[in-house]
């Protein structure tokens, strides 16, 4: 891929990677804005190649969601470390009507998947919100098909349970 | 799980979707913010000075560790061979020499007597 198909890939499918970081930082906005920049350059500076093994979307989010989670472990080491600086411009925080449009419908969802496993809430992530099969949700998240249907279903399942506490929309 | 639950699921998943890609910022303002942003990795003179601490402690106990490694565990033991019997002194009998040079075949026992009994035991007490 040309650096100029590149870009055009990663602008069409820059919703569906916001939606993919939220997930994987969480619902944290700022650090999921954060991790996005990082996996981005890195993209675009060369630092990560495609190599045309799978889908150009099943390789971006791997590339996302390492990157979340190199990000999520140099905040704990900084954390640990006292090295409480943070670097770059955070984004402005959400405004009122953000925050009342979150509340309003998404909130019972998003609580009730921050309460998940990591893997469960990935796998029904990547194939609830970005419409993937079981197996292109498996080769995003680096693991077997079976494995991946395993976590999809015990997944459903605690969701089921806490989505019906929480209330449905 | 019904089919339906994963209809409710699936709705409700749209939902965020639509939510969140509404509160997404442009891609090119993304990539814009990542190149203006301060790298995480700042250099050495961007670290604090605890981090600067704890590096220096960190190569200190390496360099320490390292030296220990390469020094002997105990002090220098003799060989084996050198080694001596406290109570050695004991076996040195009168008359060692003769024990030590028995007789010939083609000799008799009598001759044995013009062997003068010249080592005496030394006087050793254990201490």
């Amino acid at each position: 891929m040309t650096d100029d198909e590149i870009q055009r890939s990663l602008a069409e499918l820059h919703p569906a990677s916001a939606g993919w970081a939220l997930s994987c930082c969480r619902w944290d906005r700022e650090e999921a804005e954060e991790v996005l920049q990082v996996a981005y350059l890195k993209i675009l500076d060369g630092r990560a190649r495609f190599g045309g093994r799978s889908s150009f979307r099943t390789w971006l989010f791997g590339v996302i969601r390492r990157t979340a989670a190199e990000h999520r472990r140099g905040r704990w080491l900084r954390s640990v470390v006292g090295l409480g600086w943070r670097d770059g411009h955070p984004s402005p925080p959400p405004s009122p009507e953000t925050r009342l449009g979150e509340a309003q419908s998404s909130h019972a969802l998003r609580t009730a998947l921050r309460e998940l496993p990591a893997r469960q809430r990935e796998v029904l992530h990547l194939v609830f919100y970005q419409e993937m099969t079981l197996d292109e949700a498996a080769r995003v998240l680096g693991i077997s098909p079976g494995s991946a249907r395993t976590h999809y279903h015990r997944g459903k399942i605690a969701l089921q349970r806490r989505f019906g506490r929480e209330g449905k929309p | 799980m019904t089919p339906e639950d994963d209809r409710d699921l699936a709705t409700a998943f749209a939902d965020l979707r639509r939510e969140e890609e509404g509160q997404t910022p442009p891609f090119d303002e993304v990539v814009r913010r990542g190149r203006t942003r301060r790298p995480v990795r700042a250099g050495l003179l961007g670290v604090r000075p605890l981090a600067l601490a704890a590096a220096f402690a960190l190569a200190a106990l390496g360099v320490w560790l390292g030296v220990r490694a390469r020094e002997p565990r105990h002090p220098a033991v003799p060989p084996l061979a050198e080694w001596r019997s406290p109570t050695d002194f004991l076996l040195a009998t009168p008359g060692r020499d003769l024990l030590a040079a028995p007789a010939a075949w083609d000799r008799s026992v009598l001759d044995l007597r013009e062997v003068p009994l010249t080592s005496q035991p030394e006087r050793r007490f254990p201490s």
